[in-house]
This record gives structure tokens, sequence and C-alpha cells, in this order.
């Protein structure tokens, strides 16, 4: 038992890699793709044939493709992300602590809203067709509406600019400081994300919990006599949550990338705003490097949501041997 | 005689000086006596974190002679300074500057002496071979520098150390204005042997660190020559990556000043009770380009159509909220000789630029269709191909314009839609009209006006090199009447440019300037925290 769930972790995490190589070959493919090479973006007014020529010959961009990736993929298994074109300074000096900065804030809001939303769905599939049932659908599927930029600027207006002035509008983060050295700034942010990604799921716990409750199996554990609260943690949630593990995944590889926008709105000196000015400025090292990081949240968390259905669902379980 | 005219030169002026400074421009000479009614502004209080809020990216560069955004500009100022400073009617003037008096002796040589006891951050005097090994810098083709527009009047060897703290510029061309030149903020003094990486400049504030697309920040420079005028503790220019999370961050008090506001936040801003906005008219002005050597823009007949197309009163409101003026297709605005010749305003006038389509055999059969670009990234740009495109639309399919928005990383590119194709957008800073001429001819041929045949770039020569005022105005007019007749730009507006800043933020000058916050006051001098 415990051998074969070893086995199906290492499958998945093989298959994981292979995806990843995969990406890493599309994402090359596709930023060398790109109309106009770094050099040109960077010179811009001022490029001469001389100037672009060198610069290229400074980037490794005169090589052959496949010398040029081969040098991307072996340098970052060696750790060595490259230098940023605009920036001039190493990617991992420029990007590190932005990556740590972004994942912390994915972090409060992934710890934040995965017991919010499971609460919430189950909840509402509880007192179905009740107030809080109706009332909850309501506002998750008004949220599930709105685009983040949306409902970050509305937080914006009520908190800190026009209605209140109570929160900070912008996360302003001193170079080298910890992110959680604003804490009060990271609170719109935060919440933005929140907002955006609870309602999803809360939805799907409810669907699922509500499937569950009229299952065979509750009702059969109702009829042996067993209290209410039992028939629900032992029975009911670990067969509901298997679904919401996997829309949870779904909503954190997401904001991986979808906190591109909401970076934007908080000034968060994060990866999102990171990679949109890399993309501005052609700064291919940059921008490969964290679509690699972002595709590789996205196999990771999908992973770990894979593991954890198959590990909550006793039927998966059971199933592996 | 030649002191003689250059007299009538700084006289010429008048009406655009109006007393205060004007007896000692007339002479020719600056002197820092002149400008003892900056000097005397209220002290205020010392202390205190100056947070100061601009667009910024991972583009953001920091060299004393270049730049491309407005954050480079922020830094440069707060770093480094420059031999002579413009004043409200942009008359060179030695406030602010690092030039004790500055004097034209004949139409080709220039001779400054400098401030005693400037230092450079590091401690180290600056000296006329400071001045001289930038402006160098400034003339080297291999440098990446603003400075090429100085080539055309000055070579190295015509910079000479009279003794450490005067310096001579011998010219190679005939310039009047070339006191002018020495108050271009990108000419700014650093320490010889400046290699563009470290920022020692004579400022204020010295600089503590710089991140790219976060923010730099400076401290007081304890040993700076206008020491009482510094009244920050410390000065930090924070990055935005957005213009709504700039004016958001304001709002929220969360720093102290918004470089370049949104026209649209303008009211929104001002109706705050703990800010105050400024703005600011400086001939700043964005255009259309049609180039003189690509078809169907090499037939002037179609170049004065589209010219005539433009309803400017209605492109002003709609891409500045008016916030501007109607342009003439004539740049230098700020120039004495603006419209020289005293044109009346080109409105739309369908019928006549319909009339002269028909001649060069354009109708509705064979419609002139032509593609109009803008880059993403500069804001205005966009609206505006939008709109004109929208205007073509009442020729009744004669004239179609296609207009496409391109994004700005492949727009601004070598080989990209900006100076490569016939018809594009640009923006341009406030320059005098002679600046501007030589600009848009030789360092961005945009329309590469003038063409072979014309004696635009003789008159620019010569116009550069005539001292008496009237004669030079003559040329002037002359050089105008050429490009409103053929020219290749659209000028439909100047645009006016606004900050907005915490009532808690003293001595902010609103006067014309041509960069924000007057010059960012001049490297966040002069204002302070009440």
């Amino acid at each position: 038992m415990k051998a074969s769930i070893f086995r199906f972790v290492l499958k998945r995490i093989g298959l994981g890699l292979l995806t990843l190589f995969i990406v890493s070959l599309l994402i090359f493919a596709v930023t060398q793709a790109l109309p106009s090479d770094p050099a040109e973006a960077m010179l811009g007014r001022e490029a001469t044939p001389e100037a672009l020529a060198a610069l290229r010959a400074d980037f490794g961009l005169d090589k052959p493709i496949v010398v040029q990736y081969g040098n991307w993929l072996f340098g970052i298994l060696g750790g060595d992300l490259g230098t940023s074109y605009a920036t001039s300074t190493p990617v991992s000096e420029y990007i590190g602590p932005r990556v740590g900065a972004s994942f912390f804030l994915l972090l409060i809001a992934a710890v934040g809203s995965i017991p919010l939303s499971i609460v919430v769905g189950a909840n509402a599939a509880l007192r179905r067709d009740r107030k809080f049932d109706t009332t909850s659908s309501l506002v998750s599927l008004i949220l599930a509406a709105m685009p983040e930029f949306v409902v970050g600027t509305i937080l914006t207006i009520i908190f800190s600019t026009t209605v209140w002035q109570l929160l900070p509008a912008v996360t302003y983060l001193e170079v080298g400081a910890p992110p959680w050295s604003d804490l009060q700034g990271l609170i719109l942010p935060v919440l933005t994300l929140l907002l955006a990604v609870t309602p999803y799921v809360a939805r799907v716990m409810r669907a699922a919990m509500v499937e569950v409750l009229e299952s065979d199996y509750v009702e059969m554990a109702r009829l042996k006599g067993m209290d209410e609260r039992t028939v629900l943690w032992r029975h009911a949630m670990p067969n509901a949550v298997g679904p919401a593990f996997q829309v949870i995944a779904l909503n954190l590889a997401y904001l991986a990338g979808g906190v591109i926008i909401v970076e934007r709105l908080f000034n968060f000196p994060g990866i999102g705003s990171a990679l949109a000015d890399a993309v501005r400025s052609r700064d291919l090292p940059v921008i490969q490097f964290l679509a690699l990081i972002i595709a590789g949240v996205y196999i990771l968390t999908n992973l770990l949501a894979d593991i954890g259905t198959v590990l909550v669902t006793p039927r998966l379980r059971t199933r592996l041997k | 005689m030649e002191q003689q005219e250059i007299e009538t030169s700084g006289l010429s002026r008048r009406h655009f000086i109006q007393g205060v400074s004007s007896a000692a421009l007339a002479a020719g000479i600056l002197s820092s006596s002149s400008l003892s009614a900056f000097a005397a502004s209220a002290p205020g209080k010392k202390g205190g974190t100056l947070k100061v809020g601009v667009v910024g990216g991972a583009n953001d560069l920091f060299d004393a002679n270049y730049i491309v955004a407005k954050a480079d500009q922020a830094r440069l100022m707060s770093t480094f300074e420059t031999l002579l400073t413009f004043d409200e009617k942009f008359v060179p003037v030695t406030a602010n500057g690092l030039a004790e008096s500055a004097k034209q002796n004949s139409p080709t040589k220039v001779t400054v002496k400098l401030r005693k006891g400037v230092k450079f951050h590091d401690g180290s005097a600056m000296t006329a071979d400071d001045v001289i090994a930038t402006y160098k810098r400034l003339l080297d083709p291999a440098q990446k520098t603003t400075g090429k527009p100085l080539r055309t009047f000055l070579d190295a060897s015509g910079l000479v150390k009279v003794d450490p703290l005067t310096v001579e510029f011998n010219l190679k061309a005939p310039n009047v204005d070339f006191l002018s030149t020495l108050a271009n903020y990108t000419y700014a003094i650093a320490k010889a042997g400046y290699d563009g990486k470290t920022q020692i400049g004579t400022s204020g504030y010295s600089l503590v660190s710089f991140t790219p697309g976060r923010e730099s920040v400076h401290k007081r420079f304890n040993g700076y020559w206008d020491a009482k005028n510094v009244y920050f503790d410390e000065v930090r220019i924070i990055d935005f990556a957005d213009k709504t999370a700039l004016v958001n961050a304001l709002i929220a008090k969360q720093i102290d000043i918004a470089v370049d506001i949104p026209f649209e936040q303008f009211k929104t801003l001002k109706s705050k009770k703990h800010l105050n906005v400024i703005e600011n008219s400086a001939g700043a002005w964005l255009a259309f380009c049609m180039r003189i050597d690509i078809k169907p823009f090499d037939d002037n007949n179609v170049r004065q159509a589209l010219r005539l197309l433009v309803d400017r009163k209605q492109m002003l409101n709609r891409v500045l909220s008016g916030h501007g003026k109607m342009g003439n297709d004539l740049y230098g605005y700020i120039d004495a000789n603006y419209n020289a010749n005293g044109y009346e305003q080109r409105k739309q006038d369908i019928p006549a630029a319909l009339a002269l389509l028909k001649k060069s055999g354009y109708s509705k059969s064979n419609p002139l269709r032509v593609e109009l670009t803008a880059p993403d990234d500069t804001g205005g740009l966009v609206l505006m191909i939008q709109t004109l495109a929208e205007q073509a639309k009442k020729t009744d399919g004669v004239v179609i314009i296609d207009a496409k928005v391109i994004d700005g990383g492949t727009y601004w590119s070598a080989k990209g839609q900006y100076m490569n194709t016939g018809f594009y957008t640009t923006y341009w800073s406030g320059r005098t009209y002679l600046a501007q001429a030589a600009a848009s001819m030789d360092s961005y041929p945009e329309t590469k006006f003038p063409p072979a045949d014309s004696s635009f770039r003789a008159d620019y020569l010569k116009a550069s090199g005539t001292a008496n005022a009237k004669k030079r105005r003559e040329i002037v007019a002359k050089m105008q009447k050429e490009e409103f007749e053929k020219g290749g730009y659209i000028i439909p507006f100047f645009n006016n440019f606004a900050d907005a800043y915490s009532t808690k933020v003293k001595g902010v000058v609103a006067r014309p300037s041509q960069l924000n916050m007057d010059y960012y006051a001049h490297g966040f001098k002069n204002i302070w925290f009440n």
C-alpha cells in the first residue's frame, strides 16, 4: 500500500519533469520568435547597426538557436539564470527577491482561501436552500464574475482612496526588506486574491458536498445512528474535498499568473510586475525564467492536488495496488 | 561690433523677459546677482524623507547625459547639475547652475566662470577639467548620450581651460544662442573620468542606492555649495508600473509627490484637500510624422491635405481633455520667434483638402488609403491616431486611415514603424525653434525634411550664426514658411503636463518649465515639509 503510493508519486513527479522540459522548449521557441529583438528594444531611437551587432554579441544572440537553448537550459540547471538585458544584473539577483515576495503573497492568499472556501462551501451545502446558502451563492457568483482588477480597484476605492483612507493603496517594500515588512500594505492585495479564488472553490465544494450528502453511504451512516458530526467529518467531507482540491490547485496555479494584474494594481514588487516589464523590454532571460517558474507552479500544484485527492479519497486510495 | 549685436540679441527676447533680469541679459552676461529674488525665498524647515513617485520599470537608467523616461529625468536631476538653467521665460540663467557667470563673447566664443567651492559627492572639488571632460563625453559619438546636436557647433579641440575655474567654448560654427545649450538638462556635469556607472554629481543629494524598477535613495550632501536650500534628509524616487497605482499612492498619503499625473485624474486630485496640482505648459508636443520621401507622402498635396483634415480643437479635447494649446504644424512654442509669420490657426477644411487631393488624382473611386501607427506605451498617441482616422471619415471615403496600435518595443525598434514608415507618430519636449530644427533634421530625422533642393539647412546655419535679432527672425520666418507649406509634421497641439503633491510640501514653484515639478525642484532642493 505505502509502496504503491510512493510509486504513484514518483511516476507523477517524472511526468511533471517531462512536462516542464517540454514547456521549456516551448518558452524558448516562443520568446525567441517575438518580433523585434531585445537589442533593438533596448537601443530604441539610438540604434545604429554597429551598436546593435555589439549588443547582440553581448547577449549571445548571434549564436545558433540550438546553442542558445542549450546554454540557457544548462545554465538554469547549474543555477546560472543569465543576465537581465534591461537591468544588466544577474537574473537571480533581480528576480530572486521578487520570487520570494510573490510566493509570500500567494502563500497567504492560499492559506486564507483554502479553509475559508471549504467552510463556506460545506456550510452552504449543509444549509441547502436556506438563507446562508442563497446569500453565499449570490455573493460568490458576483465575485466570480468580476475580474481581479475590478475587485482590487473597488477595494482600493473603499478602503484607501475615496471612501475611507484606512489602508495603504500600494505595497511599499524597501529594497532588501522582506515582504512581511509592510503587512498593512499586504492587506488589500491579499484580500483581492482571496476574493478572486474563494468563490470558485466554495462553489465546487458546495456542489461536491451536496452530492455526497445525498449519497448512499452517508444515508447508511445516518441510518446506523451515527451522530451528524461524525457523518459529516468522517464520511462526507473526505469525499467532497477531493474535487475541491483539484479546483484549489487550478486556482492557485492560475494565481501565479493572475497575480500579474494584482501586483500591477498595488505596485507590488513581485514576479508579476517584473514579467510585464520584461515582455515590454524584450528582456528574454527574465521572461524565460519567469515563464518557467509559473509553469513550474502549475505543474507542482496540480501534482500536489492529484496526490492529495488520491490520499483523501478512500475509493481512489484503495485502487492503488 | 559683435558685442553690440549680442546686446540686440538679448533685447530681442524682451517680450519674453519683461523686467527682472533683462538688464543682465541685455549685456549678454549672466550673473548670480540678478537671481537674488530666488535665493530670498522663505527659509523652510529641515528634515524628513521625501517620497517621489514616478512611472518606471526595469528599463530605468541612470546617467548624467542620457535619459529615456521620466524616472531617469528625476534621478538625473537629483544627482547632477548643469552649468546654466532656464528661467520661466526659457532664458538661460545661473540660478541653480554651476556657472557663476557665462558670457557669449562672440557668435563663436563663450566663456564660463565656475562657482567657487563646488564639491562632488566624493568630496573632490569641481573644476574646469570636469566640465571639459563632460563636454568631451557629450561630443564622443561612441558614448550613448544626447550630445549629438552639440557636434554641429563644437569639437573637443574647442574646449579650453583658461584657469581652474574658467572654461572657453570655441565654436566651429557660429551659434549666438549657445548659452541655451549649456542649460540643456542632460548636459549635466559629472566628475572627470565618469563612465556612466558610478553616479557622482554635485547636487544637494548624493546617491545611496539605485534598484531599477524599484527605487533610488538619495541622502543630503553636506558639502553642497547651496546647502541652505536643501531641506530633506533623504529623497526616495519610487517606481510605479502604472499611473493608477501612482495616483492611488498619493491619495493614500504613501508618497508626497506624484510625477506626471494623467489629465483624467486632474480634477479629482485638485479637489482633494490634502493635495495640490500644478500644470505646466512648456511647448511639449505630440505629432503625426509624414516622411516626405515615401509614397504617397512625397506628394505635397497629400501632406497639406492631411494637415487640413485635422480638427485640432476636437483632438485637443479628446486626447488631452483640453490641457494644451492648439498647434499650427510649427514647433518651438517657447521661442520668441514661434510662428514668426503670424499664420492664422489652421482649421479643419474638408473642401480644401479634397481639392488638393483631386489635383493628385484621388477620389472616392481611387481613395487615398494610408496606414497610421502609434506605440502603445506613450500616452495620447493611440487616441490621436484613432481620432484622426475618425476625422478622415468626413472626406466621405476619399481618405481612409487605418489606425494601428503597435507594441512599444516593436514600434521604437531599429526596424520598427518609428522613422521607417510613411505615416506614424512621435512626441517631443519643448525646445526653442532652432534647437528643435536641429534635432528634427539630424538627431531624429523623422520626416526626412528638408528635401535635397531646399535651402532650409543653409538657413538654419545662417540663423544660428546671426546675432541681429531682426535679421535672425527673418531667416526663421523663411524656414517656418517652408515648413508650414511643405513640411512633414502635423502638429495638432502642444501638450501640458501636470504633477500632484501633498500640501505638506512647501516651496513648490509653479512656472513654465521643460520638466515636471519645475525641473524636479532642481534636484528636490528649494522645497521642504511644513
